[in-house]
């Protein structure tokens, strides 16, 4: 019973871990919190959406598909608008990123109706056994998936020079500039792929949660904590806190029956007195500055 | 004099509104109160003060369903009821204060919204008392026999309650108060080794930030007549942030400002069917990108000469001081 | 007895020893000089002294009492006040405004006064005094100005102006003269030394800038790798071969 939640505590927080990335990824070389990522989100994966049920494409088409709409969606929000307002504070830029949401759901509402849709698995077929541990095949898709993605980022980081550039710019901007970095083009860099791993991730969320037009802000609610969890600084630190938050998450169920409505009031109770310990997160780097 | 005269009439405009508008429109200018002070306060605690705050929704909640159960369940009196709704969400603010010492921006974003979320998920359990996901409906608020009953004599109320609440955040503002905020926002260290100290103004803030969202709740609660959990999500929480940074973060006529705006604009827009969402998103957007500083920074920068561009040269000055 | 007394101060940055058993005192009325290359520990004693960070060992003591006990925002009250290396003005704040927050515990008006409006008659004065000190810097034509966008040399004298208000006894100074030319640090050490004698202060001074060392601080002390290696009047300490060894190793290391 206890390792089966923990397995599938693991899938979903694969998923929350996977949309935390993109969050951090944005907010590291910019300082943006984008709240406009869970319709974003949505958004793209309504892409897949159509594909898949009105185009009858394939779902590696579908897939690619979502992807390439984060992506693109990630550049038009960053090259259209928010560098439009380069010196608005990053308060101002984080309700921009909210407005933008908003046009989508305005957008996705009129394209693909107000109804909740369901959304095919990507692969179908009896639980595979593992001892005494049931597992999806879709979860095992996603930690396949999940596993992927960290190592491609994590190459991505260490060999690219568009990885080096970003973590240049992440640690300092005026030091990155002053190598000859164009800061600019990477954050659009870091918009794009972020926006593309919610668009990646959302594709893998919507057969468990259905598609329509609010849900994955709820989803992205949980990559934002999990993120926080993490120390919004640090990329294994979003791996870390996502899977540690999908686990809690599952966990609560051991909780006395009468608590058990109050399963978010505990879960974010358990972050703060995390945060309480560890005021920069579990992985992130130190807040403290120097007088 | 010029000053007293605008505000004289300013106010005698504003009491006089009732004779001119329809119900509706006072209706909507009593939840521009509401937010109005719901905004001052987050202002206060995040504009003036440095601490973000995305749960500000719990404060307001809190607050009315004080303001609702006070009279209701206890008999208090329903002008006592009020400043008791903002003293019992003040307190509650003290809840925030602890992981605010500790955390900063976005970790400290996180713990108000799990405070929102915290809140939003026990009031409708606690049907006992809040009468759980139904809501309850709130007592009309009466006053020396008189009953507040229709919206012109709930306007009245709001009224009162604004300008009490703005003449006092102006008060804090410019006190030693207000420069204690401002100080532990911009220079934490500075602040603290000309002996401000943070425990002490962060929880004033806290205090006083949920004390004003609180007396907010209060006033929605007896505005809208009936109170549900449902609305004190974190949409809300998120409306009022806007409010504040979309008016003017770190001013009190920016907090007026950006209040009116967005209680207003879904109005405006009733007309547009279909396209109210997509014209408050691209609003959003547009405000952002036209006026980054808030739309009172904006107007600010068309009403005021820039001082800043008539500096004298400051050495000159200093060296006649040295010479005595 | 010494006003300050700092003995044995050790402090550690992770691996790093900043300080390794520092003992120096001040005496009262005394201008006295800090001095070191970078790196060498001199933030990090004024950062103890407000207590900033906890020290691995050793005592502070300011007019005999611990300091050690205290919280950052009590060391005021003790009478010690302080600037920063990197200015620690409020930058959205007005001139006056900042000169008011140096004032902040000096105001007996309660909170909860203020907030009803009252006590504007400590306001008001306070006000008044902070505007003469203005008026006599000859700054009294920026006291609306926002600081952040006056030129640096300005915010220095201005964050020192802010420590003038606080009524201290002890002025720690970080490098006044950082970023200044010449004709600019002359000014700022003959106002240093004018401060002193009206408002009978004591000061202790960190600084790079050699001229302003020796010509206004009466002792110096001199740090490298968090120890003291000389100690004595600007004119002992400025012969004694380990303090120059020091020094042309920082000239070494820039070219
Ligand atoms: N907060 C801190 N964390 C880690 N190391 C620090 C910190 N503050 C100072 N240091 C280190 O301690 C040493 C002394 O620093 P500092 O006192 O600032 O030197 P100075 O002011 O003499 O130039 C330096 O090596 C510096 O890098
Ligand atoms: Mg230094």
């Amino acid at each position: 019973m206890l390792a089966q939640l923990i397995v599938s505590g693991l899938a979903s927080g694969s998923l929350y871990a996977m949309m935390a990335i993109g969050l951090i990824l944005v907010y590291k070389t910019t300082h943006i919190l984008n709240f406009g990522y869970g319709d974003m989100t949505m958004f793209s994966t309504f892409i897949a959406y159509m594909l898949l049920t009105w185009y009858k494409l394939p779902f590696a088409v579908a897939f690619l598909g979502a992807i390439a709409c984060g992506f693109l969606l990630g550049i038009i929000v960053d090259r259209g608008f928010l560098k439009m307002a380069k010196n608005a504070p990053i308060t101002s830029l984080f309700i921009a990123t909210l407005g933008i949401g908003m046009i989508l759901e305005a957008v996705a509402g009129w394209v693909w109706g107000y109804d909740t849709k369901p959304f095919p698995y990507i692969i179908k077929g009896p639980p595979v056994l593992l001892g005494s541990v049931v597992i999806r095949r879709h979860d095992l898709l996603v930690f396949a998936i999940a596993a992927a993605i960290a190592l491609l980022l994590f190459a991505m980081f260490k060999f690219t020079d568009i990885g080096i550039a970003m973590r240049a710019t992440a640690q300092n901007k005026r030091a990155a500039r002053l190598m000859g970095i164009n800061v600019g083009q990477i954050a659009t860099w870091s918009w794009a792929i972020g926006v593309g791993l919610g668009a990646l991730a959302g594709v893998l969320i919507a057969p468990i949660v259905f598609l329509d037009l609010t849900r994955m802000i709820l989803v992205m609610i949980k990559a934002v904590a999990a993120a926080v969890l993490g120390g919004f600084t640090s990329l294994p630190g979003a791996i870390v806190g996502g899977l540690l938050l999908g686990v809690m998450e599952n966990l609560t169920i051991y909780m006395p029956a009468a608590l058990a409505p109050l399963k978010t009031t505990f879960v974010f109770l358990l972050i703060i007195i995390v945060l309480a310990i560890r005021p920069q997160g579990l992985l992130g780097e130190s807040v403290g500055r120097r007088v | 004099m010029r000053r007293f005269i605008l505000w004289s009439g300013a106010l005698c405009l504003l009491a006089l509104a009732p004779l001119f508008l329809r119900s509706y429109t006072l209706y909507i200018l009593n939840m521009a109160g509401v937010y109005l002070v719901a905004t001052l306060g987050l202002n206060l605690l995040t504009g003036y003060t440095g601490q973000l705050s995305i749960g500000h929704a719990g404060f307001l909640a809190i607050g009315a369903y004080a303001g609702a159960l006070l009279p209701a369940k206890l008999a208090v009196p329903f002008w006592l009821s009020i400043p008791l709704a903002g003293i019992i969400s003040g307190l509650a603010g003290f809840i925030l204060l602890i992981p605010a010492l500790r955390l900063t921006a976005i970790y400290l974003a996180i713990a108000t919204l799990g405070f929102g979320a915290a809140v939003a998920e026990i009031l409708p359990r606690w049907t006992a008392v809040t009468g759980g996901y139904q809501g309850m409906k709130v007592p009309k608020a009466a006053f020396l026999g008189l009953t507040l009953d229709s919206d012109v004599k709930l306007y009245y109320l709001a009224l009162i309650i604004v300008i009490l609440m703005i003449l006092l955040a102006r008060n804090i503002v410019g006190s030693k108060l207000g420069r204690a905020f401002v100080a532990i926002r911009d220079q934490e260290r500075a602040a603290q080794a000309l002996g401000i100290s943070l425990t002490k103004y962060k929880a004033s803030a806290f205090f006083i930030s949920a004390f004003y969202t609180g007396i907010a709740g209060a006033l929605y609660s007896f505005v809208v007549g009936y109170i549900s959990p449902g609305e004190f999500d974190l949409a809300k929480s998120l409306l009022i942030f806007m409010m504040m940074a979309l008016g003017g973060m770190g001013s009190i006529p920016g907090s007026v400002v950006g209040a009116v705006f967005l209680t207003f604009l879904p109005h405006w827009l009733s007309g547009f069917r279909g396209l109210q969402q997509f014209i408050y998103g691209a609003a959003l957007v547009l405000v952002v990108i036209f006026a980054p500083y808030g739309i009172w920074g904006f107007v600010r920068r068309w009403t005021m000469p820039d001082k800043l561009q008539r500096l004298p040269r400051p050495l000159r000055a200093v060296v006649e001081f040295v010479r005595g | 007895m010494a006003m300050l007394e700092v003995e044995e101060l050790t402090m550690r940055f992770g691996g790093l020893k900043a300080l390794d058993g520092l003992s120096f005192a001040v005496e009262e009325g005394r201008i006295v000089g800090l001095i070191g290359p970078n790196g060498a520990g001199k933030t990090t004693v004024f950062n103890l002294i407000s207590r900033f960070y906890q020290p691995v060992g050793g005592r502070i003591s300011f007019q005999g009492k611990d300091l050690l006990r205290l919280k950052p925002h009590q060391v005021l009250q003790l009478g010690i006040a302080r600037t920063f290396q990197n200015l620690g003005l409020f930058p959205y704040m007005t001139v006056l405004d900042n000169l008011l927050v140096g004032r902040h515990i000096h105001f007996r008006t309660s909170s909860w006064a203020l907030a009803l409006g009252l006590g504007q008659r400590e306001e008001r004065a306070f006000r008044a005094e902070a505007e003469q000190l203005l008026e006599r810097l000859g700054l009294a034509p920026l006291k609306g100005a926002v600081v952040g966008f006056l030129p640096y040399g300005t915010q220095k004298f201005i964050e020192l102006a802010r420590a003038l208000m606080a009524r201290a006894k002890l002025l720690l100074l970080d490098e006044p003269v950082a970023g200044m030319n010449a004709a600019e640090t002359q000014m700022m050490g003959q106002f240093i030394k004018r401060v002193r004698d009206e408002y009978g202060l004591t000061v202790l001074l960190v600084e790079h800038d050699m001229s302003l060392v020796m010509g206004i601080c009466e002792r110096v002390v001199v740090l490298d790798f968090g120890r003291k290696i000389a100690e004595g009047t600007p004119e002992e300490v400025q012969h004694n071969p380990a303090v120059i060894e020091a020094y042309l190793g920082e000239e070494v290391e820039v070219a």
